[in-house]
């Protein structure tokens, strides 16, 4: 009798574990967002690590304060998780109302219908003036207007100035030749290694090849979605990388390996990198030393007069066709891209903002100015932005990593590498 | 008394025939209505999907529209045209093979250890089993991860003795030796079970074969192993099969991604990389039958041999 | 033992045979002593080094902190992107404690049927169930992750919990099954002529019996839950929801770049109930594993 009342009791508590644990989940959001007094609830969407959560932290607090009825509740995952998960939410058509996006993945979420047409807002809700109007474009797919671009890159050379003086080898000037660069590299590396080297293999960066395939004119990829170069282009490319790794100028490739998920750069491995200009806070951050101690100069390049370079939209605030708040998710895009508050609260962590009223707010700091100014040391190089990159985008830029890493390691020959890059990105444009 | 008896015996016999089929129905009864969790368990979540996986390994699938019929294509992929599946299932049987003794061996030798030694067994025991509790999280992961990096912990002893072969993580070769290496480090849970078997087999075998004139060796030998067969069979099984199920290891220490050198893209993890990221399921689901089928026919082949060399006590006597 | 024997044969060999046996003894103790400090050394590792502040991360090889801090759990407890590290601690007691109600009540209710109700197909199910033992999980993930898709359940824990309801886990019901087996069927021949019927039997008199199994199976089903890693990463979308090792990676990836030190410490922390319940019920769990090596 007693063990009865006992063993309902555990059950009953037992029961309602289950139930309590699989029903209801921490932020029991009503679906349609809609709280008690019309108040509405925005789901936000964002990559990035802890520091950038609390930036936007920061900016929604702000935009609650302008806009009372609107609250925002955002989460963060990492880069590959990310896109994992909006494909999940895609398929069940809740995707979070407004969201961080890529330029990678514009194309074959707005094709399929995922995103909003912003067509009815631009220039009214979400202000677009301020916006430079070679940027501005790269939120189109199709010539339909579905993303904003928040800020632009340019590709960089980054050099670690405290780095390079332990080496005794003169800075590199920037521009020049690959081979140059790559001479460069080898002279630091006999300097400092074993505990350093020259800098991180370049030929391991889809971005190299593409603004080396650009310097020649050519592109990655055609109008049409089919390559832009051959496979004696990458073979060539990747030639470069195999002459590089025997100047010894890159850093070896298993203690690359290790330093993940730093970047050599990140982990004090190597002097030099390649990388978007707006790194130079995350690297300082991994270096653990002042943003300053990093100088930025142009990357190499394959023809010295060539445009091969880009303004490359950072990242896009996009809304999702399937939103029930398209009006306040229009208003919350144009908060986060015009902003002056939302300039003074994140720095150039999202890229160099591309609204000039949000950067009138910037706080320009030393290395802001830096990268302001690298930019405009480049202007001469730069030219129209690649088309909108093609569906499947981001698998072939993993399969291209992939392949480039095994080089790096010795597992593979160029032309098989070659061979099975060509397999694979045939595969996925179908 | 015994009258009494044989009367309650007759009438018992006498009501008992045309009761049999009535109580062995209610017993069926009453057996499959306890058994109705398991049941939806094991069709719904174990049989069904297996029969599903083997349904898709048939299809292109990719979550959004519906299974598209491709016969073997998948198949004919996999052996021709996939090197990075190749490679998967190269290390991931290298992984088996190679692991899966050290391991049980690592654990016999340390559970004959223990059941010699008279006090302190009991700490031992559970030092050594400490590890199989925690060895697969993702905390073990990432000191794994930290222990055989270059001027780690590993790196340091090895270069003690005069090895300096640095880091293991981002080594093409050195991958999965480290790998083995995480699996042997959790031998306490087969050990505990050897210890177990080994405290089961009576002492008078060991006094008999002594008597024989049988030194320690030969007494492993024609004692211990014998009477351990079982258990060695049992373990060895379970082994294997924990051992192509290697994942969260593998995707922490490498980051998700597989490498150095695809050296760490075990086959699991291959097959959620392919289903989940790269959302090509029915290629996955592929893959997962071929799995399946070399884990049958390696049960089968153990199944076969273990009659030639499995005893259990009590046949012998 | 058979001192006795060998005592009356030759003293001088079994005086030989003491010594020999003395030195073994001695030398075994020291190979094992040795043998545990290597096996250990990987948790008094991240012990160690979570008390390391985060610059000396690279620069300090060495075992122990140069200057010692706690500031990497004080970091670790404000947890990842407005998460409090407390949610996913708590997500993941509630989906194991959850997971341990259905393990048991599942795993007990089939075990009792397999071991105690001779019903016709019984032979047949136990071997299918010993069978599921040996079911590659790969052939399983997708599948269920698909129907799952399919019934909207994904970003819940619903495909975390409903197998354990389901005894889909063999190693229980095998674990229970043995444990009945041994308990003497006069109680239930009793109960049997009092008129009880089987789901009696059951409730009072296996149940109260199978305390230690029930324990045993408690503790594994919770530690299994606890440090699982593949189903909340394959169905948990949100982060808030996320468990300990989920959330333990994305501190990973989001923070071991700038704050090495964290994700040291939240490794340690996300080990702690493991070990705690591992230093208490050592012998229980032992017991458990032993039990299932024998008539295997």
């Amino acid at each position: 009798m007693r063990l009865r009342k006992k063993a309902a009791t555990l059950g009953c508590i037992g029961l309602g574990l289950l139930m309590a644990v699989s029903g209801c989940s921490p932020s029991n959001d009503p679906s349609d967002g809609l709280g008690p007094d019309g108040e509405v609830t925005l789901n936000f969407a964002f990559w990035g690590n802890d520091a950038r959560a609390q930036m936007y932290q920061q900016a929604f607090d702000a935009f609650t304060v302008e806009n009372p009825q609107i609250k925002v509740n955002a989460s963060l995952l990492s880069w590959a998780d990310y896109w994992d998960k909006r494909k999940i939410e895609a398929a069940g058509g809740n995707l979070p109302d407004v969201m961080q996006w890529d330029y990678q993945y514009m194309r074959e979420y707005a094709a399929n219908g995922k995103l909003l047409d912003l067509a009815p807002y631009l220039g009214s809700t979400i202000v677009t003036d301020g916006i430079s109007s070679s940027l501005l474009p790269t939120g189109e797919v199709d010539g339909t207007q579905f993303g904003i671009p928040i800020g632009g890159n340019t590709y960089a050379l980054f050099i670690n100035s405290a780095l390079l003086k332990d080496s005794g080898v003169d800075a590199y000037p920037g521009g020049g030749t690959w081979e140059q660069y790559t001479s460069w590299l080898a002279s630091v590396s006999s300097a400092l290694q074993p505990v350093a080297y020259g800098g991180a293999d370049w030929t391991r960066n889809l971005e190299n090849f593409q603004h080396w395939l650009r310097a020649q004119g050519k592109s990655l990829f055609t109008e049409d979605g089919k390559p832009g170069f051959t496979k004696e282009d990458l073979t060539a490319f990747w030639n470069l990388g195999v002459a590089l790794r025997e100047a010894g100028g890159a850093v070896p490739a298993d203690r690359a390996e290790e330093a993940l998920p730093k970047s050599p750069l990140g982990a004090g491995l190597g002097v030099a990198e390649t990388q978007w200009d707006n790194f130079s806070a995350s690297f300082a951050a991994d270096l653990g030393v002042d943003a300053t101690d990093l100088s930025i100069v142009a990357p190499p390049t394959a023809a010295a007069s060539a445009r091969d370079l880009y303004m490359k939209p950072s990242m896009l605030h996009v809304i999702a066709k399937n939103t029930k708040h398209p009006d306040q998710a229009a208003k919350l895009v144009d908060f986060l891209i015009n902003s002056p508050q939302v300039g003074e609260i994140f720095g150039t962590n999202r890229g160099l903002p591309a609204s000039q009223t949000q950067r009138d707010g910037l706080v320009v700091s030393a290395s802001i100015q830096a990268m302001i100014d690298y930019e405009a040391s480049v202007a001469f190089r730069i030219g129209e932005p690649p088309l909108a990159p093609v569906v499947g985008y981001g698998t072939i830029a993993t399969k291209y990593l992939s392949l480039s890493t095994d080089l790096g390691l010795g597992v593979v020959k160029v032309t098989d590498a070659v061979n099975q890059f060509f397999d694979e990105m045939n595969q996925v444009l179908g | 008394m015994t009258e009494r008896a044989v009367r309650l015996g007759r009438r018992v016999s006498r009501s008992a025939r045309p009761h049999m089929s009535a109580l062995r129905k209610r017993e069926t009864k009453a057996g499959y209505a306890f058994l109705v969790p398991w049941l939806i368990g094991f069709f719904g979540l174990t049989l069904g999907p297996m029969l599903m996986s083997l349904y898709l390994a048939f299809t292109r699938y990719d979550l959004f529209s519906p299974p598209q019929w491709v016969g073997f294509a998948n198949f004919v992929r996999l052996f021709t045209a996939d090197k990075v599946f190749l490679r998967s299932a190269s290390v991931t049987l290298q992984y088996v093979a190679f692991g899966t003794p050290i391991k049980l061996m690592a654990a016999l030798a340390v559970a004959l250890m223990l059941n010699r030694i008279r006090r302190g067994s009991g700490f031992f025991r559970s030092a050594f089993y400490a590890p199989s509790l925690i060895g697969a999280s993702v905390s073990i992961a990432i000191v794994w991860r930290a222990m055989f990096s270059t001027n780690g912990p590993v790196d340091t002893a090895l270069s003690f003795f005069g090895i300096n072969i640095g880091g293991w993580v981002g080594k093409v070769n050195l991958a999965v030796p480290m790998m083995i290496l995480l699996g042997v480090w959790q031998f306490g849970a087969p050990m505990v079970i050897f210890l177990a078997g080994l405290k089961q087999i009576p002492q008078e075998l060991y006094e008999a074969a002594e008597m024989d004139g049988a030194g320690v060796v030969a007494q492993f030998r024609h004692v211990t192993v014998p009477m351990l067969s079982g258990v060695i069979f049992f373990n060895l099984l379970l082994e294997i099969v924990h051992a192509f199920q290697v994942f969260g290891s593998v995707f922490i220490i490498s980051n998700g991604t597989g490498s150095p050198g695809g050296r760490l893209n075990f086959i699991t993890l291959y097959l959620y990389k392919r289903g989940f990221a790269d959302g090509q399921m029915g290629y996955a689901s592929a893959i997962a039958w071929l799995v399946v089928v070399v884990v049958a026919v390696i049960a089968a082949v153990l199944f076969k041999s273990s009659g030639r060399w499995v005893h259990y006590y009590g046949e012998d006597r | 033992m058979s001192l006795h024997t060998l005592g009356r044969k030759r003293p001088q060999a079994s005086r030989r045979k003491l010594a020999r046996r003395g030195i073994g003894s001695v030398i075994l103790w020291a190979v094992l002593s040795l043998s545990t400090l290597v096996v250990l050394y990987p948790l008094v590792w991240l012990v160690a080094a979570s008390f390391k502040p985060s610059s000396e991360f690279g620069r300090n090889n060495g075992l122990l902190a140069w200057q010692p801090t706690l500031a990497n759990f004080v970091k670790v407890w404000g947890g990842i992107a407005g998460i409090p590290l407390s949610t996913f601690l708590v997500n993941s007691t509630l989906v194991a404690c959850a997971a341990v109600v259905g393990i048991l009540v599942s795993s007990s209710l089939a075990a009792y049927a397999f071991a105690r109700v001779s019903f016709k197909g019984s032979k047949i199910f136990f071997a299918a169930m010993i069978a599921t033992l040996f079911v590659p999980v790969h052939v399983l993930i997708i599948p269920q992750y698909v129907i799952f898709n399919w019934t909207g359940l994904v970003d819940t824990y619903v495909p975390l919990l409903l197998g354990k309801l389901l005894a889909v886990e063999a190693f229980f019901v095998f674990l229970m099954v043995q444990f009945i087996r041994n308990i003497p069927r006069d109680l239930d021949e009793a109960a049997r002529i009092d008129g009880a019927g089987h789901p009696r039997i059951f409730w009072s008199i296996i149940v109260p019996l199978m305390r230690p199994a029930f324990i045993t199976s408690g503790i594994f089903a919770f530690i299994w839950t606890w440090n699982d890693f593949f189903a909340p990463l394959i169905y948990l979308t949100s982060p808030e929801k996320y468990t300990m090792p989920v959330a333990l990676r994305l501190f990973n990836d989001a923070t071991s770049t700038s704050d090495y030190g964290a994700t040291v410490a939240a490794s340690f922390i996300a080990l702690l109930p493991v070990l705690g319940f591992f230093l208490f019920f050592q012998r229980l769990l032992i017991q458990g594993v032993a039990t299932q090596g024998l008539k295997g």
